[in-house]
């Protein structure tokens, strides 16, 4: 009961109390609703009141009304409560924009179709993003653009504009004031100040540097070289842009919304030329950059992919091989150290907007093709003396790679006299002539011949050509310490595709027949000469035949018998093989065919003091024996050792002795002629 | 019906001495929504122009020059100093800047990053300084040291919603026009609060956007309303509001007008912040 009476007496004590705070905060109420909307004070309607009539035009939700007219939230927004005196004094989206020319979605307008403060920006609709952010009281978000694509949808990402909703890579860069969506996203208002002068932050008259390199700043490298449009062909119009003398440096190429293409190009795109459009679209016969255009005959710019991934170019494994590859169209010079003014300035390897140099080490074309590195350390290397001065007398040098390539030339070689054979006109350009370090010419290895089938080596029409045996860019396997420059070369280098020493490998890729000297006697090999190059050499020969590197003059009378007798003499490497008698007649003759049977020429060829004649000749050493095979037994053909002692079946006999090689010509008096010319001792005898 | 007879009451109070108010000057210096006002004792006529960051410099015949320099950011409230000088509020800076009457440089109060400081008066030998987003009045002495803080937040007496500029008398009352609460808050120089002139309304004798307040000598005040654009004229604290008129019989209305002062000649000075422009008004 006690307890009853206190809780009535408590509530007849507070009930003032609680009706004076709910009169207060009635009254707070509705002081805060007239602060905007003055209409609903009572003194709106009195007589005397001291509003102006022209703030009656405002249309929200179908009513009339004062309410977020500019008036009223100047009222406030004029530095006493905030200060947003800028905003007002901003031509952007300002009254008087023509409606026409957007598509409002969902947004008030003013009566006169105008828009006004209130078509943004409602105090009861979404608080600020954070205090004393740019864009508080909005109808719609613009952390993510949805405000500012209800009416500009025309610009929307799909629409060729920049990206929005993507965090950039700068980010880390961009001053404290860039406005970004709440991850850090580039959004509408990054770029445009929906208050101010500007249509876009940090773009003054035609100059949107300081916007664009914030964050696109290495991009700037091209202001000056002949891609800064703007300046270079600032008096040209139409293929790029409406007029390029009123663009900087990146509105000639790019347009922020309506672009073409993922770089929201300014002018057309040929999509057929997918990405190499971008440049093909000037660098053609008939565009702005034709003095520079691209033949489609050099390097490959599309349909390859890239195997491995390329650090140096930025490329992952399988990226398409295109322009951008090896070009960077805002960079001249990938060193950065460009002249002031670049443009109209010739490009060399070390500029002409490579992403790197072809230098001295040839790093641009190397990062990609590294198996031709070792080029850089071969006589065929721009850094050596050698190369240097020559390619400085004839006046082509140019990059480790640019002085034999030409990336864009119609051959992708830079041969000044072409042949058919482009690879051997490249080759021979610098090989032959007086300048040549290392000359060829005279007596060569025959080249144009077709390859034997299954030889598996680089031609030309299936013949023979330099690169065949030659690997231009592989000095080859060192016997010396020593730097290869300047090095004369043996059969182990050389630039040979395939190592010939110790043992012939390359000789025997396409001359496999004659494999059969290994293990013979006539198997000799010094440090520099493999078997085949103590007798041969494929260039600077002595004679046509068989290439023959040298031999004694003195060592014999015919043509054979001054080569066989070079080593088969006293003092020579076969002093201990000189046949005691060698001198069958030089009477010239023929061999008929019935002699020769099924057999040919090579079963029995005849010489004449020139060498090999295949019609008329006398008999000479290399009649009756073949060099290169011990045995025309093939079972002896290749000899256990060097120490098998020879007979009639081997001894390098091209047919048996004893009943075919004499006898075809001498029937049964072979015997005795054998004897006579062969055995000064039974010589006598007759 | 109370109501109706003080509408009737002020109409006739209003037919009887309607004060007039007549634009003598209209000087211009392609301001952007300049806010206050202040004449210097050798009359000059100063006008924040804190969107260009300076302080247009004015002769009472018009000529002007700017004012600017590093330490000027965005300068809001104007007063004139009692040695002749110049108070600046920077909104920007935070701070008062203190100038002598060559409007030289000679201190600078630096206040908290907190403290929106929007209007200064000198009283005694303490600076009232209004701190508008903090709902309050600082009271400085000159060496930066904060002597007194009046009010809060809140719709009561001595307590402000967006306190804008502040102005005093020679009896030593300091008037505060409290914006968003739509009245002129009275305090002695001791910070005792002693009333309120007008409420939130659109009638004359009524604030809707109370910006600036000017005290003649002789009492009489002037109070400026930007949305409404009129000046309200009081003859003395206590005396029934009238609103300054023209000469045709109409309202003067401006457009935005803010900052408002007295100079010794008795000529109103208005900041029209709408059109940019400082305006003179003799008022009779």
């Amino acid at each position: 009961m006690k307890l009853t009476r206190l809780i009535l007496w408590s509530v007849v004590l507070l009930l003032p109390a609680l009706s004076s705070a709910q009169s207060e905060r009635k009254i707070n109420d509705e002081k805060r609703c007239v602060t905007c909307h003055v209409q609903w004070h009572e003194d709106h309607d009195q007589a005397n009141n001291l509003l102006p009539n022209i703030r009656t035009s405002t249309v929200i939700d179908g009513r009339p009304g004062i309410v977020s007219d500019a008036e009223m939230c100047l009222s406030c927004h004029d530095g006493y409560v905030m200060d947003s005196r800028e905003t007002f004094s901003s031509t952007n989206h300002q009254g008087d924009l023509d409606k026409a020319h957007i598509r409002i979605q969902g947004l008030p307008l003013n009566t006169t179709n105008a828009i006004y403060c209130g078509t943004c920006h409602t105090p009861h609709a979404l608080k600020p993003v954070r205090r004393g952010s740019l864009a508080p009281f909005l109808r719609e978000p613009v952390t993510n653009s949805t405000l500012c694509l209800d009416c500009h949808a025309d610009h929307a990402q799909d629409q060729g504009s920049h990206p929005i909703h993507v965090i950039p890579d700068t980010a880390a860069k961009l001053s404290a004031e860039t406005f970004l969506g709440t991850q850090g996203e580039l959004e509408c208002m990054t770029c445009h100040p929906i208050h101010g002068t500007e249509a876009v932050i940090g773009v003054s008259v035609q100059d949107r540097t300081v916007l664009c390199s914030s964050c696109h700043a290495s991009k700037f490298q091209i202001n000056s070289t002949d891609h800064d449009l703007s300046s270079t062909l600032s008096n040209k119009s139409g293929a790029i842009g409406p007029s390029l003398a009123d663009q900087d440096a990146c509105a000639s190429c790019h347009v922020s919304h309506g672009g073409q293409g993922k770089f929201m190009w300014a002018g057309d795109l040929d999509r057929s030329q997918g990405e190499n459009a971008y440049c093909l679209g000037c660098h053609s016969a008939t565009g702005l950059g034709r003095e520079k255009s691209f033949s489609h005959m050099g390097h490959p710019v599309s349909g390859k992919s890239i195997q491995q991934a390329v650090p140096e170019l930025a490329l992952k494994a399988g990226d398409q091989l295109q322009c951008v590859t090896c070009h960077d169209p805002h960079q001249w010079d990938p060193s950065g150290k460009h002249a002031v003014d670049s443009a109209n300035e010739e490009g060399t390897e070390y500029t002409s907007f490579l992403r790197l140099p072809d230098d001295s080490q040839g790093q641009l074309c190397i990062a990609c093709h590294a198996e031709q590195q070792a080029i850089v350390n071969s006589d065929h290397g721009v850094s050596r003396v050698g190369f240097q001065q020559y390619f400085s007398e004839i006046g082509t040098l140019h990059g480790q790679c640019s002085t034999c390539h030409d990336t864009h030339g119609p051959s992708g070689l830079r041969v000044t006299e072409p042949q058919a054979d482009l690879s051997r006109s490249l080759c021979e350009s610098c090989h032959t002539g007086t300048h040549a370090p290392t000359t060829i010419g005279g007596w060569d290895h025959p080249l144009g011949g077709q390859l034997p089938a299954g030889v598996d080596l680089p031609n030309f029409q299936g013949g023979l050509t330099c690169i065949t045996c030659h690997d231009p860019h592989n000095w080859g396997t060192l016997r010396e310490s020593s730097p290869t420059a300047d090095l004369q070369g043996n059969d182990a280098n050389s630039f040979l595709r395939i190592t010939n020493w110790p043992q012939p490998e390359l000789c025997l890729n396409c001359h496999p027949e004659q494999a059969t000297v290994i293990n013979t006697k006539h198997a000799i090999e010094d440090p520099d000469h493999n078997t085949c190059s103590q007798c041969h050499s494929p260039h600077n020969a002595r004679h046509a035949s068989g290439i023959l590197a040298a031999w004694d003059d003195q060592a014999g009378e015919t043509f054979s018998e001054k080569i066989c007798l070079s080593c088969h003499q006293q003092g020579a490497v076969a002093e201990g093989k000189i046949p005691p008698a060698w001198s069958h007649p030089h009477q010239y003759g023929t061999v008929p065919p019935n002699v020769r049977g099924s057999g040919t020429w090579e079963d029995f060829p005849l010489f004449d003091a020139n060498g090999p004649n295949r019609s008329f000749g006398y008999v000479d050493c290399l009649t009756c024996h073949d060099p290169h095979t011990w045995s025309f037994k093939s079972e002896l053909a290749t000899p256990e050792s060097v120490k098998v002692a020879g007979d009639h079946l081997s001894s390098f006999l091209r047919n048996p002795a004893r009943k075919t090689l004499c006898t075809d010509c001498h029937g049964i008096n072979a015997l005795w002629k054998y004897n006579y010319f062969h055995d000064p001792e039974r010589r006598l005898r007759y | 019906m109370t109501k109706s007879l003080f509408l009737i009451f002020a109409l006739f109070i209003a037919a009887l001495g309607q004060p007039v108010g007549t634009l003598v000057h209209r000087f211009q210096a392609d301001m952007t929504r300049p806010t206050d006002v202040a004449v210097l004792n050798d009359g000059r006529i100063c006008v924040a122009d804190g969107v260009n960051s300076r302080v247009i410099v004015f002769s009472p015949a018009g000529t002007h020059q700017a004012l600017r320099f590093a330490e000027l950011q965005r300068p809001l409230g104007l007063a004139g100093d009692i040695a002749g000088g110049l108070l600046i509020t920077d909104t920007q800076a935070h701070a008062v800047l203190i100038l002598n009457d060559r409007l030289r440089l000679t201190a600078r109060i630096q206040l908290p990053d907190t403290v929106d400081p929007t209007d200064v008066y000198p009283v005694g030998d303490q600076l009232w300084v209004v701190n508008n987003d903090g709902h309050q009045i600082l009271v400085v002495d000159r060496a930066g040291q904060v002597t007194q803080t009046i009010g809060k937040k809140g719709i009561d007496g001595a307590t402000f919603s967006y306190p804008a500029t502040l102005s005093g008398d020679q009896l030593h009352k300091v008037y505060v026009c409290d914006v968003l609460n739509a009245r002129i808050q009275l305090f002695d120089d001791q910070g005792e609060y002693l009333g309120q002139i007008g409420d939130m309304g659109v009638t004359p004798g009524t604030f809707y956007r109370p910006k600036g307040v000017a005290v003649t000598p002789a009492g009489a005040f002037i109070v400026t309303d930007s949305f409404t654009g009129v000046l309200h004229y009081f003859s003395d604290p206590t005396a029934t509001d009238a609103v300054l008129k023209t000469e045709a019989g109409a309202y003067l209305r401006l457009k935005n007008p803010l900052g408002v002062c007295w100079d010794s000649s008795g000529l109103l000075w208005v900041v029209e912040s709408g059109t940019g422009d400082l305006l003179g008004i003799r008022v009779k």
